[in-house]
């Protein structure tokens, strides 16, 4: 991956995949991996391959609009990071490291960052990369245009910036001007911060593409949706560059000779939109060379049957999850929501609906990140008898016939699961759920299925037909909990309001958390306080195939725990 | 008969209104909205971005005014801005339509070139084994969904011999775009279409050709002396025409809409494709955009058939 995930915390997905694009979803720009491929020919049949062409195939369809967060799609996202480097990057294990940044350091205050551009930073046409490109950037991505008449999703990417909201409420255009940005030189500047925040450079500013003022500044900002630089940027300072844009179907790129991290190895990328029933027939005849993504893990084991490709399955930077709405007074004591923990066998489910591709998680960072420990975290093996034990002591009486009573309404428990159609396996995870809550005299009963945005629409709004769901999120490349966990966030789906889960989280970017030592340490509080209080019955974190041609290398330090990055280093054997 | 047509092109403004009414409401009653739907953790006040966001695009005013709004940009030619991709709707629906039509238009040329020859060749021997067996496979063909025959096809012309190219509407390199390689592009999809879609025509064809050959006038020529091939060909076949140009009018109507599950197979970038993403991202002036388009070609295709009907019917009079 070379490069960050843009959004810094959190997408939401279908739970197990992400078979539909949201708007906004999808911004996880995760650069990833980006693949590679094979070889086109002029009418993109059946290619015959040449080594020196890396077909990349996606099975949902960019948007073809090129400039730097312009479109909110993850699939457009992961084509313009071929084109344009971050501020910094990730190397395998996620941890950030220079890219157009080369060094920076915190004031004493820790509210000013001076950053040092990389001096052989360059862009295609041979400018170099500046202060001015950096400060224009944050100037488009704060700006009230971009929030309105480009309706922009990511202005979020500068708010922690002094001044932003001046920017954002159009009363001013500039970040140099309001005191968020300070060019010291060309290759210097500074970034003052409105708070001491240990996540800001991280979660928002390090995923910012600079994009060339020598170009952009020449083009009225409101014209920018339909100017042909965004159909096909001409200026870039990633390791590919734009030849061209066959509509929403294709995009040929070749290498970009000024590439300061080193021209790639292999000269032509085309990423190709293709259906996701016919990726694994395009794998096996060499058409497409590396599988950005669309493969389904029930598909991984056949897929490895197929000669002349690999498959890895590294587990995904998020979780499945069943959603509880802890206002509902059903949920309101932990020890049911721990029982509902106890009463699942994950490990046989996993196998059974992920076919063994996942890993149980216990709380709220997932195995890959940096920041996760299983110290103190209690697992919540498989554990019936333990299960019934917690409710009967929750108050959850059996009735005649074997069935729990809530105490809260003195019925029969009658608990209400939700899921989306857009997942091939949350069907069967609701079934599953269905039986194992039944083993401990729970009755649950599964609302017909509803299209992703209209469960995600109720969920968020707190619909009162929502009880329990199951949903997945897909986390940012930084661990910051807020957006997802703070009490006040609009993405706390189950409404869980608690002051010491607030106070924990605010010690994960305090000042004392600069130190990564500090911080992990603060993480490990914030995570066994979670899975102490359940606000959510954690599933687990799946795995995601990718696959790819077997001759094409990739370097054994380009394989993070997201899947390949660094296309660059690519190469052909 | 121009009055006809200009009182059946007046008629359809009223209708379209209607459709328009209905789908914009139809949408409005949907779950949720595009802007809704925009989940990123890392916005801070995604509420504020939300308000935003609905005022840049009018959602928060009252239903009645947002038609009117949409409305009049329509007459002004503006369909509006793409929610989910950021882009003039105007942008969005050029490509579409233009790969739509040249899917649509190859395959009719084959559903026309293989269903009437056939349905002349059984109504010529009709209860002939000739007539049994072809009849038989067409209808095996019509039962098969054609998403089915895609399936076979792309493994067997694209993927086992690479003969076509498996996905997409265009290719790469130089020639990308060009006429050639969108008809190189849009052969597979429309072929599937074909196999099964022919039936329809080798039905008719086969059907009316029987009817008119058993009318008064065919014995006539018959008793005249004519050749056999010449009864068919002049006064059998011209004749048997009227119902096959009408449904070939329908059949214009439904060019326009795409076909969305094998657009989706060969991902095939057509309207079928752009109408369903737009759906399910609540992308309404997409959809508004679309439905509208689809709606005027099916109404143009009924007139385009009654006019037809008239053209090779002289007893038909609109007047």
């Amino acid at each position: 991956m070379a490069k960050v995930k843009k959004t810094a915390m959190a997408t939401l997905a279908v739970a197990a995949s992400v078979a539909v694009v949201i708007a906004g979803c999808s911004t996880n720009t995760t650069n990833s991996a980006k693949p590679a491929n094979t070889a086109n020919t002029n009418t993109g049949a059946a290619s015959t391959s040449t080594s020196q062409t890396l077909v990349i195939a996606q099975t949902t369809k960019y948007d073809d609009q090129f400039i730097p967060d312009m479109d909110a799609s993850l699939y457009t996202a992961n084509i313009v990071g071929y084109a344009y480097d971050p501020l910094l990057t990730v190397d395998k294990n996620l941890n950030f490291v220079p890219d157009i940044i080369q060094s920076y350091s915190y004031s004493k205050d820790k509210k000013t960052v001076t950053m040092h551009i990389n001096p052989k930073a360059k862009w295609s046409d041979g400018q170099p990369v500046t202060s001015d490109d950096v400060l224009f950037t944050m100037n488009y991505l704060g700006s009230k245009t971009y929030a309105t008449t480009l309706q922009g999703q990511y202005g979020y990417l500068v708010s922690p910036l002094v001044g932003s909201s001046e920017l954002a409420s159009g009363k001013a255009t500039d970040f140099s001007k309001v005191g968020g940005f300070t060019k010291v030189n060309n290759t210097t500047f500074e970034l003052h911060f409105q708070t001491v925040d240990a996540a800001a450079l991280y979660s928002d500013i390090a995923s910012i593409q600079p994009i060339p003022e020598h170009v952009f500044s020449k083009i009225p900002m409101k014209d920018w949706v339909t100017a042909s630089e965004d159909k096909m940027p001409t200026v870039t300072d990633g390791p590919y560059e734009f030849v061209q844009v066959n509509g929403q179907d294709s995009v040929e790129m070749k290498a970009n000779p000024n590439y300061f991290r080193g021209k790639p190895k292999i000269q032509n990328v085309v990423f190709k939109t293709v259906s996701e029933s016919a990726l694994p027939g395009l794998l096996a005849d060499g058409s497409v060379n590396f599988a950005m993504e669309g493969l389904q893990l029930a598909d991984v084991d056949k897929l490895k049957k197929i000669p002349n490709i690999k498959v890895v399955t590294p587990p995904e930077n998020g979780f499945d999850y069943l959603g509880l709405k802890l206002y509902k007074p059903e949920f309101k004591n932990v020890k049911v929501r721990q029982a509902f923990e106890y009463a699942l066998n994950r490990k046989e489910m996993i196998q059974g609906i992920e076919k063994g591709y996942a890993t149980p998680i216990e709380g709220p960072l997932p195995p890959v990140s940096w920041a996760y420990t299983s110290k103190g975290m209690n697992p919540y093996n498989y554990n019936v008898a333990k299960a019934n034990q917690l409710l009967d002591q929750a108050g959850w009486k059996k009735g005649a016939d074997g069935m729990r009573i809530d105490p809260s309404t003195g019925k029969e428990a009658n608990l209400t699961l939700s899921y989306s159609s857009g997942s091939t396996v949350d069907a069967q995870i609701a079934v599953a759920v269905q039986q194992a809550f039944k083993a401990i005299g729970v009755k649950v009963t599964i609302n017909p299925p509803m299209d992703f945005n209209t469960l995600a629409t109720k969920v968020e709004n707190d619909d009162k037909s929502i009880e329990m769901w199951l949903m997945a999120w897909s986390l940012g490349t930084d661990p910051d909990p807020r957006g997802l966990w703070d009490s006040t966030d609009a993405m706390n789906f189950p409404r869980w309001k608690d002051p010491k889960n607030d106070k924990l989280i605010a010690a994960t970017f305090d000042a004392a958390s600069f130190n990564k030592a500090n911080r992990k340490a603060a993480f490990a509080k914030w995570a066994q306080y979670v899975n102490q209080q359940l606000p959510y019955i954690f599933l687990w974190a799946p795995d995601t195939p990718y696959a790819w041609s077997s001759n094409l290398q990739i370097p054994a330090k380009d394989m993070s725990t997201l899947g390949p990055i660094n296309p660059q280093d690519w190469s052909y054997s | 008969m121009l009055t006809y047509i200009i009182r059946r092109l007046l008629g359809m403004i009223p209708m379209l209104i209607a459709i328009s009414i209905f789908t914009f409401l139809m949408m409005h009653l949907a779950p949720g909205n595009a802007i809704d739907a925009m989940i990123n953790p890392r916005i801070k006040d995604l509420a504020q971005v939300q308000k935003t966001l609905e005022a840049q695009n009018g959602l928060n005013l009252p239903l009645p005014v947002q038609y009117l709004h949409w409305l009049w940009n329509v007459l002004h030619g503006n369909f509006g801005f793409s929610f989910s991709q950021h882009q003039p709707v105007s942008s969005l629906l050029g490509p579409a339509i233009e790969n739509t039509l040249i899917l649509a238009i190859l395959a009719e040329i084959l559903i026309l070139i293989i269903g009437i020859p056939i349905g002349i060749m059984q109504a010529r021997r009709p209860y002939s084994r000739l007539d049994y067996s072809t009849s038989i496979v067409s209808f095996v063909f019509f039962s098969v969904p054609y998403f089915i025959f895609a399936i076979f096809l792309m493994y067997v012309f694209a993927i086992h011999w690479p003969i076509f190219p498996a996905q997409n509407a265009v290719g790469t390199g130089p020639n990308s775009g060009s006429l050639i390689d969108h008809i190189y592009h849009a052969l597979l999809p429309a072929i599937s279409i074909a196999l099964t879609s022919n039936t329809v025509y080798s039905r008719y064809t086969r059907g009316s050709m029987l009817d008119v050959s058993r009318q008064d006038y065919v014995r006539t020529a018959r008793a005249k002396g004519l050749q056999e091939g010449q009864v068919f060909r002049k006064h059998v076949f011209r004749n048997a025409m009227v119902p096959i140009v009408t449904q070939f009018g329908f059949d214009i109507g439904g060019l326009i809409g795409g076909a969305v599950i094998l657009e989706g197979l060969f991902t095939y970038q057509g309207m079928g494709l752009l109408t369903i993403n737009a759906v399910s991202q609540r992308d309404y002036p997409v959809i508004m955009a679309t439905t509208l388009l689809i709606a005027i070609g099916v109404l143009i295709g009924n007139l385009v058939a009654d006019i037809m009907y008239a053209i090779v019917d002289p007893r038909v009079q609109y007047n």
